[in-house]
Parts: C-alpha cells; sequence; structure tokens
C-alpha cells in the first residue's frame, strides 16, 4: 500500500517531505480476521506498545465494566487510530480491540518514535499536532455529548455509548 | 519596577516547566504572550471561537458553563487546550476572578513553532498530548463505570446533571484544582 498517508484528512496539512518520512517509519501489514490488536488491561513495555491506523477495513472496539456485561462497543474504521491513548499516556489499555475482517494497518511502537525525535525533531513536532488535534477532536465531541445531556436532564446518548 | 518584572518572569517560568519541563520553558517562554488580568476579565466564552491556549500564573480564574460556576484554578492551571489545538468553539467560559496574569499561545503561533523552533513546540505537545490522552481514557472509564453501575435506574434530570457534571470536570481538568 504506497501513499497511504494521504488518503485521510488529518494529515493534509503535513509537507510531502513529512509525509514521505513517515510513511517509511510507519510498518504497513495486513491482519487477518479476529486479530487482537491491543487488549483490554495489558500494558506494553515501555518500548514495544504501539499505535496502528486504520488504513482498509474495521476494527471492533470492546470493552468490559468491572461488574462483567456490559461494554463499550464502537467499530473504528480507515483513517482512525487502535491504541493511541495508552501509548500516549502510559495507561493500561482501555479496550480490546479485534479486526473484523480482513484489515490493512500501519503500525508505529514507541521505540520508533523516540527515534524518530532524535533524527528529526520537526517531523516529529508536526506528527504530535496532527495527533494533538485528533485527541482535542475527541474530547470535544465526548465533551458535547455529556454537555448536551446536562442541559437536556437526559442521559440515554452516553448510556448509548457507553453501556452496551 | 525591573526587579519585579523579572521576579514574575522567573515565576512564570517555573509554573511552566512543572509541566513542560525546565528546558521546554526555557524554549517555550519568548513565544508566550503575557496577560494581566482584572477580576471580571474574560479569558474566553463558551461556544464562541478562541485559538489560545492559557496558563494561569497569578490570581484564580472562574470556570463556567452555561449559568453554573463549576470551579476555580489558580496559578499552574492549563485552560482552553481544545479550542486551541482544533480551533472550534470554547467549551467553557472562563473569567478572572481575582486580578493576576496568564501567559498565553496561539494556535498559528504553534504551527509556526512547528517548522522554526520544533523542539519548543515539541514540549508543548508532549505535555497536551499526555494530558488530554489521559483525560479521555481516565473520563471515558468513569462514565462507563457509572453506567453500568447506575444502568437499571431511571434517573431525575438532577441525577443526570450531578454525575454528569463530574464527569465533564474529569474530562477537562476542570476539578481537583492544584
Amino acid at each position: 500500500v504506497s501513499a497511504w498517508m494521504r488518503r485521510f484528512e488529518r494529515f493534509a496539512e503535513l509537507s510531502d517531505e513529512d509525509v514521505a518520512l513517515l510513511e517509511r517509519i510507519f510498518v504497513v501489514s495486513s491482519y487477518p480476521a479476529g486479530h487482537v490488536f491491543v487488549r483490554e488491561g495489558e500494558r506494553g513495555s515501555a518500548t514495544t506498545a504501539a499505535m496502528y491506523l486504520i488504513v482498509e477495513g474495521s476494527v471492533r472496539v470492546e470493552a468490559r465494566a468491572p461488574e462483567g456485561g456490559f461494554g463499550v462497543r464502537r467499530t473504528l474504521g480507515p483513517g482512525q487510530f487502535v491504541g493511541l491513548l495508552s501509548l500516549l499516556a502510559d495507561t493500561p489499555r482501555a479496550a480490546t480491540c479485534t479486526a473484523e475482517g480482513k484489515v490493512t494497518a500501519a503500525r508505529l511502537d514507541r521505540a520508533t518514535l523516540q527515534e524518530l525525535f532524535r533524527h528529526d525533531v520537526g517531523v516529529y513536532a508536526r506528527f504530535q499536532l496532527v495527533i494533538a488535534k485528533h485527541l482535542a477532536q475527541d474530547l470535544r465531541e465526548l465533551g458535547t455529548l455529556v454537555k448536551e445531556a446536562i442541559r437536556s436532564g437526559d442521559d440515554r446518548a452516553v448510556r448509548e455509548r457507553f453501556g452496551r | 519596577v525591573y526587579a519585579r518584572r523579572r521576579e514574575a518572569r522567573v515565576q512564570a517560568e517555573a509554573i511552566l516547566a512543572a509541566a513542560v519541563g525546565a528546558e521546554g520553558a526555557a524554549a517555550l517562554m519568548p513565544h508566550l504572550e503575557r496577560v494581566p488580568l482584572a477580576a471580571g476579565d474574560v479569558l474566553f466564552t463558551e461556544g464562541a471561537p478562541s485559538p489560545w491556549l492559557w496558563v494561569v500564573v497569578e490570581g484564580e480564574v472562574a470556570v463556567r458553563a452555561g449559568q453554573v460556576e463549576l470551579v476555580r484554578r489558580g496559578p499552574g492551571s492549563w485552560l482552553g487546550e481544545v479550542g486551541f489545538l482544533d480551533k472550534g468553539p470554547a467549551m467553557a467560559t472562563v473569567v478572572a476572578a481575582t486580578s493576576g496574569a496568564a501567559l498565553r499561545i496561539g494556535h498559528d503561533t504553534l504551527v509556526r513553532l512547528g517548522s522554526d523552533h520544533p523542539a519548543a513546540a515539541s514540549a508543548l505537545l508532549r505535555h497536551l498530548t499526555r494530558q488530554l490522552a489521559t483525560r479521555i481514557a481516565e473520563g471515558s472509564a468513569g462514565i462507563a463505570e457509572e453506567v453500568s453501575a447506575g444502568e437499571y435506574r431511571l434517573r431525575k434530570p438532577e441525577e443526570v446533571q450531578g454525575w454528569l457534571g463530574r464527569a465533564l470536570e474529569q474530562l477537562f481538568g476542570w476539578g481537583g484544582a492544584r
């Protein structure tokens, strides 16, 4: 898979040079249906923790609540990240992410990211900005959902997103 | 006057260093604007675009959503991260509750730093991405736990406001003043 990064809007602000370098350090592979990218509760070791960007296919996200039975269930598609939060925040994996069918994904691990920082801090910083914008949008979406429920006094939309 | 200004600068840099490290703070300081605050000054308004990141260095600010004051924050508080990064409307209103001062940096300056001073941009972004990722992860886990615990019970509107208000504070770091 070549020139995959340009398919996704979130990388639009990066220059061709930045994209070329980033495409070299992400490892694009094909994963079979049922492949588990990250498992809930696991903590990647300092250097093996990785994130994935879905290029083709879809990934199912499931998390169990402490009492069992309930969980966050979502499906992620092309252009979305898997395993990003725990890589950045160094927290245990919050959910189990499984390939729904055949999935093509670009993988980047922490060691490679650290190498990029030492090798070219400019590309590193501009990639960080892409990630930061993505997180801000995620937080905005979550905050808007919660604020709307507070305003209306009805938390059904929040339950739907976070319940079964 | 000069001695006082120097002292204020040293103090502001120390506050910044607590989040981004001494090296990061030194690299960032020249690109931050110091804004004096009087009680009642509005830093940003819920729903209006506000592509600025604020760091309180003196005095207190009040965070409001709708008509409700959620929390007061003092020196060392970072505010406005979401609108600063995605250039969308502010998620809350923040008003100076006392006189004081804050540092601020705009989105366009951040983008420029990404090319001209990447080490400075990187120090700031490392702190922000870590903070946002932690809040999304912990806030989501907290919400999921509450939803699971309250699954079979219908909630009254004021109960909804109570539990979701706490979730909102956790998501945006408005609770737990440092």
